[in-house]
């Protein structure tokens, strides 16, 4: 009887994995539509659901009877910043998922390899240009641009280090974060009394976000996961290791590269336009392979939902408890932080019993 | 080319930068039968199983699966043929000892392709021989290193190779379960054709199950042939620099007199 069990288990696990996906699905849907009603202006459900698919199917007509001023607190700033969260959340831990895979090390993130950091110091550049000659430079755009040369700078040291593995990529990108902080610090020295933009920058908020940035993000995203789904199952291989991987047939150079560039780029897009969010990138993917599954063809698409639904969640938290005083990436690394702290140590203890 | 050898190593060399880890060593596999390789550390045995396998492309020579260049074969074809257990014990993430076995099939199976009934049974018939059905369900990073080797066995027997390479793929195993084990792995190479290429460091091992030995010496093959014929006082001289007393047909007693 024994017997049936693992493979009762397995199929089982399949199931429980789809179910699961479904109900975040759901909740998330449920998450928007009901907290986009909630704030200074509070709206009732059916008013919420109207105003959104009177916008979204174009007929005017259901919006009659509810203010302009709803509408416009709806559908021009509450509901950007909620889809943007979404989107943000889910990029992040998808992320998450391919940076912990491709090197190999289950306490990887989406900014091991200081691409934050590069787009950090992208938009302190941009913000301190701006005030000092009163120019009006994209912060976000900046950030992107150093973001992705983060990537390559990174990339070109590893490479030149000996290949593009694990170990070579996380001291590269320690090296080159650690330059652009000093320059952070630099910057922040020069802004003087102004630094305060940089600091609140840093720290990640999706306050202010309008449909602008959503455009930005949902591509991305939304191309970065469905191109990230298409290969995971040489994902699941290449946790292997490089000689195992490549004996089961996958082509760990071209895979690792794919991966390196998908995760970098969704990464970059993420922080240009909310800045540094932490821990969501860290603790979704891993909260999800302890509980349900590692098997990355389900982990993957689980871990953007259930990213998307934590940061539209915390989010909220920030938007409606604090009144938007505590930037979100500052809440999430509160939560995160002691999460790290247990996998650390659990880690250990599984280490030390081999 | 059904007379043509399943492997055929000709005259490979290999050197990591400027040092020369093999030099022009030819070696021939045949269908079904089971060669082990043996050398002191360092004599360049892991590194030729990487060029058997593919992984590694010599500098000069070339090798050869069923007549074809190794290099000309995609990864993915070779996979099909090949399967490799290496030395790594790299394994950071909880996947269940089922879910390592079943990536056996990555090679054979298409993107989103589910794992069918007939495979999971398979994969159950597979890891009860290997004994270690038991633990199917739970995560590989809970087990023990000999457990584990077994479980890494399974997923090789699973990729269905006609040639499987194992690198000290037994070591961790106790006494017992190396000998099931290993009379396991005969009975596979008997049964179905396949064969095996395995380096050990335990001489009692290759003497006891290998059709053939193959013995590297500062990166070049210093001895090739079976067993009894092979290892003699001045075989454990040449090649591990040890005396060695032989019980004729049953084995040798290493002196310790080093």
């Amino acid at each position: 009887m024994k017997d049936m069990d693992a493979l009762k288990k397995y199929k089982q696990s399949r199931k429980k994995c789809f179910l699961f996906g479904l109900a975040l699905a759901a909740a998330i849907f449920l998450l928007i539509t009901y907290t986009v009603g909630l704030g200074a202006m509070e709206l009732t459900y059916p008013d919420v659901l109207k105003i959104i698919w009177g916008k979204i199917s174009g007929n005017e007509e259901v919006l009659y009877g509810i203010k302009e001023g709803a509408i416009a607190v709806v559908w021009k700033i509450r509901l950007p910043r909620i889809i943007c969260g979404a989107f943000v959340g889910a990029g992040l831990a998808t992320a998450g998922v391919i940076f912990q895979s491709i090197l190999q090390n289950p306490l990887a993130d989406p900014y091991t390899l200081g691409i934050s950091t590069g787009a950090a110091f992208g938009a302190s550049l941009a913000i301190l240009l701006n005030m000092m000659f009163g120019i009006f430079l994209s912060v976000p755009v900046t950030a992107l641009a150093f973001s992705l040369l983060t990537l390559i700078a990174v990339t070109a040291i590893s490479m030149r280090g000996g290949g593009l593995v694990s170990s070579n990529l996380i001291i590269a990108g320690i090296i080159v974060s650690t330059i652009f902080s000093a320059g952070i610090s630099f910057m922040k020295m020069l802004a003087g009394e102004s630094v305060n933009s940089i600091v609140y920058w840093i720290m990640g908020s999706l306050g202010s976000k309008t449909w602008s940035d959503v455009a930005l993000v949902a591509p991305v995203v939304l191309i970065g996961l469905a191109v990230s789904q298409f290969f995971t199952s040489d994902l699941n291989v290449m946790a292997l290791g490089e000689s195992d991987a490549e004996a089961l047939g996958v082509n760990t150079k071209r895979t690792r590269f794919m991966y390196l560039a998908l995760g970098s780029c969704i990464t970059a897009v993420c922080v240009s336009v909310c800045g540094v969010i932490g821990f969501i990138g860290l603790v979704v993917p891993h909260l999800l392979r302890f509980s349900l599954t590692s098997d990355n063809r389900m982990l993957m698409p689980l871990s953007a939902l259930f990213g998307a639904f934590l940061l539209c969640g915390a989010d909220n938290v920030t938007r409606l408890i604090s009144n938007g005083e505590i930037p979100v990436g500052v809440l999430t690394t509160l939560l995160g932080g002691p999460f790290f702290i247990y996998i650390f140590v659990r880690r250990k203890g599984s280490v030390r019993a081999e | 080319m059904l007379n043509s050898p399943l492997l055929e190593a000709k005259n490979v060399s290999f050197s990591y930068g400027k040092d020369k880890v093999l030099s022009d060593v030819s070696l021939v596999v045949n269908r079904g039968e089971y060669l082990s390789i043996v050398g002191m550390n360092g004599s360049g045995k892991t590194t030729l199983l990487s060029l058997l396998s593919g992984h590694l492309r010599p500098d000069k020579g070339a090798v050869f699966l069923n007549g074809r260049n190794l290099n000309s074969i995609s990864v993915r074809e070779r996979a099909r043929q090949i399967a490799l257990v290496s030395q790594s014990r790299q394994m950071n993430f909880p996947f269940t000892c089922l879910e390592l076995v079943l990536m056996g099939l990555h090679p054979h199976s298409e993107r989103f392709e589910t794992v069918s009934d007939e495979q999971l049974e398979k994969a159950r018939e597979i890891m009860e021989s290997t004994d270690v059905w038991r633990f199917a369900d739970k995560p590989i990073t809970e087990i023990s290193g000999g457990e584990r080797q077994r479980v890494v066995l399974s997923r090789a027997l699973m990729q269905n190779p006609s040639l499987l390479l194992l690198d000290e793929a037994v070591s961790e195993l106790d006494i017992a379960a190396k000998i099931s084990m290993m009379k396991l792995l005969l009975q596979q190479v008997r049964k179905t054709g396949m064969s095996v290429v395995s380096i050990h460091h335990d001489l009692t091992t290759v003497f006891r199950f290998s059709d053939r030995v193959a013995a590297l010496k500062l990166g070049s093959l210093a001895e090739n042939g079976t067993p009894e014929k092979l290892m003699t006082k001045e075989f454990f001289k040449d090649v591990f620099s040890v005396d060695a007393e032989i019980l004729s047909n049953k084995g040798f007693i290493v002196c310790d007199n080093i």
